[in-house]
């Protein structure tokens, strides 16, 4: 893999550290669904900057980028858009909504009503929005990174498990490590005030993110032509496959992957290849990616929550069964 | 629509009735009681300090003394309030005492007859009150009725400790199973090693030696509770292991792979009788 491809990975994850300390693992899942063109879920506390990293990357690459925070009053036309009366020309017009991006940060997905759930995942997976009788392709690429708060479940609508399957990771952030949570609280004490007009605001982490992005959507594609040539050998592939089986036969496990997650797998692992400046994949991606790729995809079975056991637990129990 | 004068007729045929109740009224105190039914008698006797005899709850016939008047000619009436039970001839000498407590020596022809309230017609002449004939009859098994239930009492008293006899812990045999131990890594990837020196290694075949050659170290240096990603990190980061997996992932996962020549020379320590060797080199 030639240096020249995977500067453009350096090149984003050095802005991105230039906004956000840490979170090294959650960069490269977004830069792995960029790559890919599949669609990340990231699952965190409230304050773990899940908006601020999707703002970064996307002010990194010169991507067109729409971020909706989800209400439960949200209808499916604020998403895709609706056809509105040109009173001057007393003619419809279409009016395409916040989903006509490349990079849609979707906030707080699961406080949404079914319906507009249902609308997103709908042009998530088909990538084309239909509004009257008219069908608009999306541009391209098209990504969408959503987040949800795991811990506030009052008004929400929890995404059912043929919804979550359509995200090809669920990534987990976690709290940063007290030497960056340090580093954060210096950063914060230089950043100053915000003058504007006369007016002043102190200036927060959104504040860091501008200049100009580093890499150009050319960029972005050229990557992505080099992920689709990253090599994926048949031992991987057995690997994976029995990854994929071993969900769908072990007894504290009530529903086991879709043939999608192995799909998932041999896509995320090539754009981790790509991004650790590899053109074949090995089994570290494999176990890297599980959890992302799988635990959103498997439901434990009443059995096994009443025993008190873990989804982590049991994919750990199915790695450790695999390697 | 009123006719005139029904009043008075209404009036009259009341009058009528009230007087027929009263006749039949008198007539039933005349005449002998019935049992459950409340009446008074008066009786004649030659003595005014006779007392009724106290009674217990089985008699058939509760006597209350009400009041006693001398008479003509030196006797006395007694006036007494009564209810039997239990239809026939009562001696009053049953039922009253005198002062002292002996039986009152009274005539037989003293008496309070008490009849049944059923209709006669109906009944046999010497109907005596029974609704259902009752005969004592002997208990039909084990001897009578009384030896019975002393043998299911019995029965009852052994059943408890032969309960208790039965419900103990009963002493397992200890048998020693001589259960044979799973085969470890090594002995597992022997047959994969061979079939990989031999060129005839399917890719199944490369995975499974893979996964096992990973295990096999992940078990000799791994820490328990270790996430597999983790491990698989520190497995690479030891000089032994680390260019193990290395050289494995260049021959089953690089594109071109690996010759034939450093396949068997990756594989060599693993071959027999050579893995013994490796293990006392990792234990060491």
């Amino acid at each position: 893999m030639t240096d020249t491809r995977t500067q453009f990975v350096q090149a984003v994850r050095d802005r991105v550290a230039e906004v956000v300390v840490g979170q090294d693992v959650v960069v490269e899942r977004m830069m792995i669904a960029l790559l890919t063109g599949g669609h990340l879920l990231l699952l965190g506390v409230p304050g773990t900057a899940k908006t601020l990293l999707v703002n970064a990357v996307a002010k990194a690459v010169d991507l067109q980028f729409s971020r909706v925070q989800f209400t439960i009053d949200m209808l499916p036309s604020d998403i895709i858009g609706s056809e509105l009366l040109d009173q001057a020309t007393g003619k419809f017009r279409t009016h395409q909504g916040p989903v006509f991006t490349n990079l849609l940060l979707a906030d707080e997905i699961n406080r949404a009503a079914p319906k507009v759930q249902s609308a997103l995942l709908e042009a998530m997976q088909e990538r084309k929005v239909t509004i009257g009788n008219a069908t608009y392709p999306l541009p391209m690429p098209f990504l969408v990174i959503a987040t949800q708060n795991p811990i506030e479940q009052a008004g929400t609508f929890e995404l059912p498990e043929a919804q979550l399957d359509r995200f090809m990771l669920c990534h987990r952030i976690s709290y940063p490590t007290a030497e960056q949570e340090e580093e954060v609280l210096r950063r914060q004490l230089k950043m100053g005030l915000k003058r504007v007009e006369g007016g002043a605001m102190p200036k927060t982490a959104f504040d860091m993110i501008g200049g100009e992005p580093v890499c150009k959507l050319d960029d972005l594609v050229a990557a992505m032509s080099d992920v689709q040539s990253v090599h994926v050998s048949e031992v991987f592939m057995k690997h994976c496959v029995e990854l994929i089986r071993l969900t769908r036969t072990h007894p504290a496990i009530e529903m086991g992957c879709s043939p999608r997650a192995g799909l998932s797998i041999v896509q995320a692992a090539r754009a981790r290849a790509f991004v650790n400046q590899r053109d074949y994949v090995v089994p570290e991606d494999l176990f890297e990616l599980a959890e992302d790729v799988v635990l959103h995809r498997i439901r434990l079975s009443y059995e096994a929550l009443a025993d008190g056991q873990k989804p982590e637990k049991v994919l750990e129990e199915l790695l450790h069964q695999l390697g | 629509m009123r006719v005139p004068g029904s009043e008075f007729i209404r009036g009259a045929a009341a009058v009528l009735l009230a007087a027929m109740q009263i006749a039949v009224a008198t007539a039933a105190e005349r005449g002998p009681g019935s049992i459950g039914m409340e009446k008074d008698v008066a009786v004649t006797l030659d003595r005014g300090d006779y007392r009724p005899k106290p009674l217990d709850d089985r008699t058939p016939l509760i006597l209350r003394l009400e009041d006693v008047k001398p008479a003509e000619g030196g006797s006395f009436n007694y006036q007494f309030h009564y209810i039997a039970f239990e239809p026939g001839r009562y001696k009053l000498s049953d039922y009253l005492i005198q002062p002292d407590g002996s039986p009152a020596p009274l005539a037989e022809s003293a008496s309070i007859e008490v009849g049944s309230i059923l209709v006669d017609s109906i009944l046999p002449p010497d109907f005596n009150g029974e609704l259902n004939a009752f005969g004592a009859r002997p208990f039909p098994w084990f001897g009578g009725y009384r030896l019975m239930m002393g043998g299911l009492a019995v029965l009852w008293l052994c059943g408890l400790p032969a309960l208790i006899w039965l419900g103990r812990k009963k002493k397992v045999a200890v048998v020693e199973e001589v259960v044979a131990p799973p085969p470890t890594y090594a002995e597992r990837m022997r047959p994969f090693v061979e079939a990989a020196a031999a060129g005839e290694l399917t890719t199944s075949g490369q995975a499974e030696l893979e996964r096992l050659m990973s295990g096999y170290w992940r078990e000799k240096i791994g820490r328990p509770g270790q996430r597999m990603a983790e491990a698989l990190s520190a497995l690479k980061k030891h000089p032994e292991a680390g260019s193990l997996l290395r050289a494995l992932e260049h021959w089953l996962h690089q594109p071109g792979g690996a010759s034939r020549a450093e396949i068997e020379r990756l594989l060599e320590p693993y071959r027999l009788p050579a893995v013994a060797v490796v293990e006392q080199e990792v234990v060491a």
